[in-house]
């Protein structure tokens, strides 16, 4: 169920992966589990910004700018995240079937590669602003930021 | 409900009454009183004092009006203060049109010489010769606009006016029981000195025309004499002269000890004085530097209220004065008396302080935070008026606390509990009693004082709740802040 | 703008800087990984080995087969005959190990005093005799006497496999009942004591150099060979599965010779689609059950190419040599068989391929909607049986290495198994599910 919902939504943005032999692996191994890994970055800087800098420590850092430094921080981890699982896992899995790519194959994957990294980005992104709605309500000194709704 | 009725006369009485309302601006409790009804007794209708004074209450007033504090406790603006006037909307009663809406008793704009106001010109020859007697030409001359120029025998005469006017009658009807009455004048002036005994010989008079004499003539009352505690520079033009204090103070003293009948307490304050102000007879020009001795007069009227009724009524006349713990030209918190006044205005005042510092210095930066953000503070501080009207009594260059405190510091025996002028360290407030920092404990922060109101104020605040919850938010972070932090109280 | 601002973009700055300095996967690999066996779809579970209970082993020792075992000085190399039975009799003996009985017999003619055609006689006994050759030879045997036989003697037990040597010359000493038709209801009859539902037969043909006398099939006078090539037979009687365990164990080194096998059921292989290898267009590969392929874009401009790959090694040589006659049934889709081949034939096979032994490739071009495809192989009609046959043996020397109406006696073996299903059912059918993505 993971698997279908992280699939539709990266594909909804980039298309079928490209080459088409890679396919599996996208959606068995690389979209579910970079999306996992993904949401629980966000999760993790969201309790971050609000929860450890905000409420268990006293810290200067409660302003719409501090969280939007803290969200490109997100936007970047997310990438990384992104490229590292993606190439590692079409790395593997090439080595195991022992395929190689032609050339135009291997510059449509690096192709569809930075826009997964890209579109991970923005994914992380859209993560973190949607927990740090749930999670601002933790928060004491951070309640308010960046709008004051919902609280 | 019990109120306090204060009479300020004169000049003294409003600079008094200044002080006081710093005190009770700073969450300094009034004990056996809910509501302070301040009635300023000038005929000098363009004193500076009394300007300053009556701006002051009067944003107050309206600060407070905002307000919906939980009674008996020790917030900022804890303690009402209301018109006379407006008695009338508090209690029920008929408004009177005659009665205005204002602190200061309305003297109908005396611009007519003594000698006209006598309708000298109308008397009997035998009355003419006892008016010569007892007033000099001069006297008989002068305008009352600026009120009796330090002459008590004018103003004797003259104030009599006032027991038969509509505000004393609305006074009488609105006294209740457990009311109490204090009067506020100085020994040595014009206005205070006249005015003082001859309200109190009215109000306790069994066969007064007013109403409800019998709650009158036996309800506690008290009074502040303030002795000479400044000198005016010499200036021949004016009919004040400093030196001549001493003498009108004897005399009067002289007149209190035979005539000032049924007074519960009364206090004396005064003090050497070694500065000189400048000459003015009255208008706007009299405007002096606010004195520590008005402080110290806001506290009699504190110490009036923590008395019992019985114990007043029972042991009268009290007779009180006043000393400070160290006799020094530079007074702080801990010159004064550990025991009372220490205790009874350093937090508060420390606290007040702290808010005026905030609101200063720290206030800007924090918009963004989560309690600024629950009050909407961004917009509110420019727009609304609570709020305005609290940057006003802070830091209004005329009659704000700020103001206040720098008049105290510069005066001569300066008054100088902070250290002025003040920045943006918290840390460094009290003079003699910073706070301890350490590699761990970085003492009173931004951060440290922004969380605690964080935590104060942790859900959006609708408008009209808006200043309850800042003061109340205000008064318990910095009364905690205080506490924990501020050693030596 | 605020410091904070400042830092955080001059940091993403330094990391677009190291994440560009990646390098995407599929390209720059100097070395590739030990590659893992891809999963393919797992074969039917092959038959238990431990079914098979006991091997029975019939030699033909009449006077004609004596030709085949001549006497070897030391170092002699031994006729091919020798050579391949006295393996084949080591392999059966070998079995005993496994806990199968094994139990070797001569067939020899009917007599008055026995119309039993098999004497049992132990290995050494057998193994000698191949050795060194036939003591007290039979004067001839009867083809249908001894299959008959062969099969009482196998229905008393079940699990039993019977391998049968010898040179399959039909001489029935009433020349009246050789004539073709006559022959084939023969063996059909004699086959008939057996439920063709229950026995498969597989018959592997040879030939050895034959020195001595032949005695031919038409009861013609005999011909005294010198060396020259003759056919012999190996035929292996029993349930289905047992036949194809003992075929690919015991008689391994017929595995390439000609052959035909009488309804033998084969697992099917196992098989998949290929990732890499002679692919094109958008396709990815499923494993199933059943393996298939999902195509993510297929038209007429850019059909969809996959290939498909098949592990034969269970299957008779003969049928892999037949590979190429592989069928594809499109099902509701354009799809064609574009060619077919070995792993050792045609181009290099990835790690993915490495477990299929022959491909086949397909090209596709309109998917509709979820379809299966079936890949099916056709029994190989053996041309060989023909080539061997001959009506007349009486001048073998002339004619070469031919039996007696070889054909006949393996058609009357075909009518035995007319009915039956594997008769006409392909070698596999392999389903291969194509849907769109």
């Amino acid at each position: 169920m993971l698997q279908k919902l992280f699939t539709t939504l990266y594909q909804a943005v980039l298309g079928n992966p490209d080459p088409a032999s890679l396919i599996p692996v996208y959606r068995q191994s690389i979209f579910p589990g970079v999306g996992l890994y993904t949401f629980f970055l966000a999760l993790a800087l969201a309790l971050l910004f609000y929860v450890v800098l905000n409420r268990v420590l006293t810290t200067p850092y409660f302003k719409s700018s501090h969280w939007a430094v803290v969200l490109l921080l997100s936007a970047v981890l997310g990438a990384t995240i992104a490229w590292q699982k993606a190439a590692a896992d079409i790395n593997a899995q090439l080595a195991s079937t022992g395929q190689q790519l032609a050339v135009g194959e291997a510059a449509t994957l690096k192709r569809y590669l930075w826009g997964f990294t890209a579109t991970n980005a923005l994914v992380a992104a859209l993560f973190f602003v949607l927990l740090s709605f749930l999670v601002k309500s933790l928060s004491v000194s951070a309640r308010t930021t960046p709008v004051r709704w919902p609280n | 409900m019990a109120k306090l009725y204060i009479f300020g006369i004169g000049g003294t009485g409003s600079r008094v009454i200044r002080s006081l309302t710093m005190l009770l601006a700073a969450g300094v409790r009034v004990p056996n009183c809910d509501k302070v009804v301040p009635i300023i007794i000038d005929p000098d209708a363009q004193n500076g004092d009394m300007a300053r004074t009556v701006e002051l209450l009067k944003t107050y007033e309206r600060l407070r009006k905002q307000l919906r504090l939980t009674p008996d406790s020790n917030d900022f603006f804890q303690t009402e203060i209301q018109t006379l006037a407006s008695m009338a909307a508090s209690e029920n009663q008929p408004r009177d049109a005659r009665v205005k809406e204002t602190f200061v008793y309305n003297f109908g704009g005396m611009d007519e010489s003594y000698r006209d106001f006598l309708h000298y010109d109308d008397m009997p020859v035998e009355s003419r010769l006892l008016v010569d007697l007892l007033f000099t030409p001069a006297n008989l001359q002068s305008k009352l606009t600026v009120g009796f120029k330090g002459s008590p025998n004018v103003g004797s005469v003259v104030l009599n006016q006032l027991v038969s006017s509509p505000e004393m009658e609305f006074f009488a009807n609105s006294f209740a029981e457990g009311d109490r009455v204090f009067f506020i004048s100085s020994i040595f002036g014009g206005t205070g000195a006249a005015g003082f005994p001859l309200l109190l010989k009215n109000l306790r008079n069994p066969r007064t025309a007013l109403p409800r004499a019998e709650l009158l003539n036996h309800a506690p009352m008290g009074a502040l004499s303030v002795l000479p505690y400044f000198n005016l520079l010499a200036d021949d033009g004016s009919a004040i002269d400093s030196n001549a204090f001493i003498t009108k103070t004897k005399a009067a003293l002289a007149y209190y000890q035979k005539n000032l009948q049924k007074l519960n307490a009364l206090y004396y304050l005064g003090d050497q004085s070694t500065g000189q102000l400048a000459n003015h007879e009255g208008g706007s020009a009299q405007q002096n530097n606010a004195h520590f001795i008005e402080l110290v007069g806001a506290l009699s009227v504190l110490d009036f209220m923590r008395q019992d009724t019985d114990y007043l009524l029972n042991n009268q006349p009290l007779h009180y004065e006043y000393g400070l713990e160290e006799d020094v030209r530079q007074v702080d918190f801990k010159a004064l008396d550990p025991g009372q006044s220490r205790r009874l205005v350093g937090p508060d005042l420390t606290r007040l302080q702290l808010l005026a510092l905030w609101c200063r210095h720290h206030l800007a930066d924090t918009e963004q935070a989560t309690y600024a953000n629950h009050l909407q503070l961004r917009r509110a501080w420019r727009e609304e008026n609570f709020y305005l009207d609290l940057q006003r009594f802070l830091q209004d260059p005329q009659f704000g606390f700020e103001t206040w405190l720098r008049e105290l510091n510069s005066n001569e025996r300066q008054f100088a509990p902070f250290a002025l002028p003040a920045t943006e360290d918290l840390n460094k407030v009290v003079n003699g009693q910073f706070t301890e920092t350490g590699f761990f404990n970085k003492g009173i922060t931004r951060d440290f004082v922004r969380v605690k109101l964080d935590k104060a104020i942790p859900a959006a605040v609708t408008g009209a709740e808006g200043p309850t919850a800042f003061i109340q938010a205000f008064s318990d972070v910095l009364r905690d802040v205080v506490t924990e932090k501020v050693p030596g109280f | 703008m605020s410091v904070y601002l400042k830092g955080g973009l001059s940091w993403l700055a330094a990391s677009l800087l190291v994440v560009s300095g990646c390098t995407a996967p599929g390209e720059g690999q100097t070395e590739k990984q030990a590659p893992t066996p891809p999963k393919t779809v797992a074969a039917t579970a092959s038959p238990a080995a431990s079914a098979l209970k006991q091997v029975q082993v019939f030699v033909d020792v009449s006077g004609g087969m004596n030709g085949f075992v001549p006497v070897n000085k030391p170092g002699d190399a031994g006729s091919e005959f020798q050579r391949t039975v006295t393996a084949l009799l080591s392999g059966v003996e070998g079995q005993t190990g496994r806990g199968v009985r094994t139990s070797y017999y001569y067939v020899k003619e009917a007599t008055a005093q026995s119309s039993k055609v098999l004497q049992p006689a132990s290995y050494a006994d057998v193994s000698q005799t191949v050795s060194s050759g036939i003591r007290n030879a039979a004067k001839g045997s009867d083809l249908t006497t001894m299959l008959r036989e062969v099969l009482q003697r196998q229905q008393a037990q079940p699990g039993t496999v019977s391998i049968i040597v010898s040179d399959f010359i039909y001489a029935p000493a009433n020349t009246k009942n050789v004539w073709g038709g006559k022959v084939s209801a023969d063996v059909k009859d004699a086959l008939s004591v057996a439920d063709p539902s229950k026995l498969a037969v597989s018959v592997f043909a040879n030939t050895s150099a034959f020195r001595g006398r032949f005695y031919p099939g038409r009861r013609t006078a005999p011909e005294t060979l010198t060396g020259q090539q003759l056919p012999y037979y190996v035929w292996v009687l029993g349930p289905a599965p047992l036949v194809a365990q003992v075929n690919r164990t015991v008689l391994g080194s017929l595995a390439g010779q000609p052959q035909v096998h009488f309804n033998a059921t084969f697992p099917t292989p196992t098989y998949g689609a290929v990732t890499g290898y002679q692919g094109q267009g958008g396709w990815f590969a499923v494993a199933g059950p059943p393996p298939g392929v999902q195509v993510t874009a297929v038209s007429a401009q850019e059909p969809v190419k996959f290939v498909v790959g098949f592990d034969l090694k269970n299957l008779p040589q003969p049928a892999q040599a037949g590979f190429q006659t592989l069928e594809l049934d499109p099902a509701n889709t354009d799809a064609k068989l574009l060619k077919t081949w070995a792993a050792t034939t045609g181009p290099a096979v990835p790690a993915a391929g490495k477990s299929y032994s022959h491909f086949a490739q397909v090209q596709l071009s309109r998917l509709p909607s979820s379809q299966t495809l079936h890949l099916r192989l056709a029994p190989a009609t053996p041309s060989w049986v023909a080539a061997y046959s001959t009506t007349d043996d009486s001048r073998i020397m002339q004619q070469g290495a031919k039996t007696f109406l070889l054909g006949s006696v393996l058609q009357g073996v075909t009518d035995f198994f007319a009915g039956q299903p594997a008769a006409s059912a392909p070698l596999f059918d392999a389903p291969l599910l194509v849907k769109p993505d």
